[in-house]
């Protein structure tokens, strides 16, 4: 047999041997998870023959079904990272996930004209809220925080026009045209610093932030937050670091090789807390946890799973729709409230070292949906303050649906 | 139910090749399981087709069998008017009704109103596919009496949704006679391999840019970008086809079925005439055999005449292509070209000069594709006005380097696979080195067709251009 003929024959044997693996692969992957499968046709064949879903509908769900079998293995997004990375790319996913220089992740953000009608309703919300405080004798403090956005990575400019900025500072000046205090956290860079892989600011950001917001509420208002300079002093704290372990929000869709992982580092007093923390969902109580700083916020089985990736939950366990916490060795018989996102998560822990009680809600859809109106008016907390810019439940029936 | 999709690859592949070669030996019983998993390949898509699919195939089988028992040849005729009827019928219906009712509304300024028809996707391939047999019956081909395997000639889901169009009697004698060989069957991965990894990763890539482009409005759209997102649509469209028709060759391979080439390197072509030489060999042909010939082609005797059969293929083209005038404008707009070449000494003169004729065949190309990717004639007419520089646009964004350096290794590699390069160079490959050099190519196929699945499991982009038509 001569060379040619060798080659002729040899020709095409190892990508069919590769390609059979491949797909054999899948079938058998496909087995192994036969039963959701035949669950899955099941419910989509019972959902066309009771008239709940048309016939046309029925395969794109079992897709669906299917290729999130295929995308829920790590593997996968390793694979799809790796190559993004060695193509040098600074935008994945059609440009939803930016990558700046430091492998700080973005999303796309918003681009276009700034929404004043939308601006102009939050704006008319949080002047309900704020008399709702002063109804009772309560101090209202609207902040406005910082959010990560593509606008801060100047070597991505070309990559997307985002209105996060503007839009945020137009919300300010509505704002504060009504008279209605306002801090704006952007303009303090220790509370600017985020995950690479999240969207979420640090720890040590928050830290920093409830520091800044206590001083600014004794500054406006004259109160005297006994205790809030030591509790407010990073040198109290001893840092807690979870090196490489963190794959936030962002991370989650390009995978760990595209921008990498995070550090997460949260900060431990080094003086004595008693604190009880209890989270209701609907009036009912989900959990509660108390004793130490980190026994009743920080949930160590997040931290030491190596296969939960979203460290970020560790605060507070995941709190995220109403939350009480009890300061038992406060200087003070503060009532606060603080209404906000899930920043508040690691704001919250340390915030509540100022105030005997503290209440957080999180008015996204979905989480506290209640009329915030009237929870202020029962519960009349001594401080508001109300770090979100968004759509709320301000008894305008909004999230009544 | 694309190729390019997880289900395909990993359930219904494996399933049905592994039914189908458990079978061996048992030849009808292989192409019934062919024929029903075609069934229900198109079914899945949109259930309720398959009705219209099962139509055409009974249709069209019950007419051939009545052209073929017939002597009377008026009879046969008639016959025959039906079937084109029935046909050209199911078209209209499902692909223009909508559109002509529109055109009616606006030139008459009339209100008539139906509901939005929606279309069986791949209706202009199988209903070509299904007219040419009856026409090749009319014209004395064999008639085949078995409605089953002019049912799997019709669906055979390979080439169902987007070709390339067979001529019923090219593998008449495969469906009983065709003989699987293991070489057939390793050929057949390599193309399949190739088609999914130039769909998935070029195509789809390519597609990310051309569609911002052509989001893009007013005075957001820059000279610069303009070009770039034309020519990523002239790389999208091309690695979209033809990587869909590389699958279906090498789908059909797998089976034992041989197909005919539907594309030859169109982007080398130094002639707009040898483009179409090139592009949809299987569209072009058909119309060449059932539409221009039968007008009488070239030889009428008269040059307008001539002419005017072109003008009909071409229109025939741009209607076939979809319900609207960019696809019109753009089939009569290659009729244009055509005669120039043709009726004119330009055509000597690019064909003396490969270079210049390589650069016009691009251009007009390029420009042409603007036209057919268009929403509309408005839309394009603004593009094309962006490219050439006289609708007042800017001449460059830092958005258009941000999109060739994010998609550099694409551009590359895309520009590369749309000429003969690889072939030239595997041609002159020395022998002593290609057992090991194949090894090695043919793991580097198998890693990008690894990747190509990754991208599909993480979602990204994944349009397919031809289920349209």
């Amino acid at each position: 047999m001569n060379d040619m003929q060798k080659a002729g024959r040899t020709r095409g044997i190892t990508l069919l041997i590769i390609f059979l693996a491949i797909v054999v692969s899948g079938f058998v992957f496909s087995i192994f998870h036969i039963r959701g499968i035949a669950e899955t046709g099941r419910k989509q064949l019972s959902s066309v023959l009771h008239g709940k879903s048309s016939v046309s509908e029925a395969p794109a769900a079992f897709e669906s079904y299917y290729d999130a079998l295929y995308s829920a293995q790590p593997w996968s997004l390793d694979v799809f990272s790796l190559t993004q990375r060695a193509l040098c790319k600074h935008e994945t996913r059609n440009f939803e996930v930016l990558r700046a220089n430091n492998c700080a992740l973005y999303l796309h953000g918003t681009e276009g004209e700034i929404n004043v009608k939308d601006l102009e309703t939050f704006a008319d919300e949080c002047e309900l809220l704020y008399e709702a405080a002063n109804e009772n004798g309560g101090k209202f403090l609207y902040v406005q925080a910082p959010f990560k956005n593509v606008g801060q990575a100047p070597e991505l400019a070309d990559y997307s026009g985002d209105i996060t900025e503007e839009s945020e500072s137009y919300l300010d000046d509505l704002i504060r045209a009504k008279g209605i205090p306002v801090l704006d956290l952007r303009e303090f860079s220790e509370c600017t610093e985020y995950y690479n892989t999240d969207h979420h600011w640090t720890v040590g950001s928050s830290f920093n932030a409830s520091r800044i917001i206590g001083d600014e509420i004794e500054k406006t208002y004259g109160i005297d937050l006994k205790g809030h300079d030591y509790y407010g002093d990073m040198n109290n704290y001893d840092p807690v670091t979870y090196k490489d372990c963190f794959l936030g929000s962002i991370g989650i869709k390009v995978g760990p090789y595209f921008g990498g992982r995070d550090d997460f580092t949260f900060y431990d007093p080094k003086f004595e807390t008693d604190l009880e923390f209890e989270h209701y969902i609907d009036n009912k109580l989900d959990f509660e946890h108390s004793g130490s700083f980190r026994d009743t916020f920080i949930d160590q089985a997040i931290l030491e799973d190596s296969k939960f990736y979203n460290k970020f939950e560790a605060n507070m366990y995941g709190a995220y729709v109403e939350s009480i916490i009890h300061n038992h060795k406060a200087e003070n018989d503060y009532k606060a409230l603080l209404i906000t996102h899930s920043y508040g998560r690691s704001m919250a822990e340390y915030m509540c070292l100022d105030y005997s009680e503290l209440r957080y809600l999180d008015p996204q859809k979905g989480r506290y949906n209640d009329d915030l109106v009237e929870y202020i008016k029962e519960y009349k907390p001594d401080v508001v303050i109300y770090m979100f810019n968004d759509a709320i439940n301000v008894g305008d029936g909004k999230w009544t649906e | 139910m694309l190729f390019v999709s997880l289900t395909f690859l990993f359930l219904f592949l494996p399933m049905v090749l592994g039914l189908y070669y458990i079978l061996k030996g048992h030849r009808n019983l292989q192409n019934i399981v062919l024929f029903l998993a075609s069934l229900f390949f198109y079914a899945w898509g949109e259930p309720k087709f398959v009705v219209v699919l099962l139509i055409s195939i009974i249709c069209n089988w019950l007419l051939a069998a009545l052209i073929d028992r017939s002597t009377s040849e008026p009879i046969r005729k008639t016959y025959l008017s039906v079937a084109v009827l029935i046909n050209i019928g199911l078209l209209f219906v499902y692909k223009y009704l909508n559109f002509f009712v529109a055109q009616i509304n606006h030139l008459g300024s009339l209100d008539i109103q139906i509901r939005e028809i929606a279309l069986p996707i791949g209706i202009s391939f199988f209903t070509f596919q299904a007219l040419s047999y009856v026409i090749d019956v009319f014209r004395g081909e064999k008639c085949q009496s078995n409605p089953f395997y002019v049912g799997l000639y019709i669906s055979f889901f390979p080439q169902l949704i987007a070709g390339p169009i067979i001529r019923y009697n090219t593998i008449e004698d495969q469906i009983l006679n065709r003989k699987e060989s293991f070489d057939d069957f390793k050929y057949g991965t390599l193309r399949f391999v190739q088609g999914f990894s130039k769909k998935v990763l070029l195509a789809n890539t390519m597609a990310v840019i051309a569609d911002k482009a052509f989001s893009l409005t007013g005075g957001d759209l820059t000279v610069s970008f303009a070009w770039l997102g034309a020519i990523a649509y002239t790389l999208q469209i091309f690695f979209d086809f033809s990587g869909y028709s590389d699958m279906a060759i090498g789908l059909g391979k797998m089976f034992g079925f041989h197909f005919d080439e539907n594309f030859n390197y169109p982007y080398i072509s130094s002639s707009v005439t040898e483009f179409w030489r090139r592009w949809h060999i299987s569209l072009s042909t058909w119309f060449r055999d059932y539409v221009y010939i039968p007008l009488g082609g070239n030889r009428t005797g008269s040059s307008a005449r001539n002419y005017l059969n072109l003008f009909v293929v071409w229109l025939l083209t741009g209607i076939w292509h979809g319900a609207n005038w960019t696809f019109i404008a753009w089939g009569l707009l290659y009729f244009v070209f055509l005669i120039i070449e043709k009726a004119t000494q330009f055509g000597r003169f690019i064909n003396d000069h490969k270079v210049i004729g390589h650069i016009y065949t691009l251009f007009v190309v390029i420009m042409l594709w603007v036209i057919f990717r268009a929403d509309g004639i408005h839309q394009a007419a603004t593009y094309i006005g962006t490219m050439l520089g006289i609708a007042g646009a800017d001449i460059y964004s830092g958005m258009t380097w941000v999109y060739i350096k994010e998609n550099l290794v694409y551009f590359i590699f895309a520009v590369a696979l749309s000429t003969d390069l690889f072939a030239r160079i595997r041609n002159k490959r020395e022998v002593r080195i290609s057992v090991f050099a194949d090894i090695a190519g043919e793991v580097c196929l198998a890693a990008v067709f690894a990747v190509s699945i990754v991208y599909i499991i993480n979602g990204t982009y994944n349009p397919f251009i031809y289920f349209h038509f």
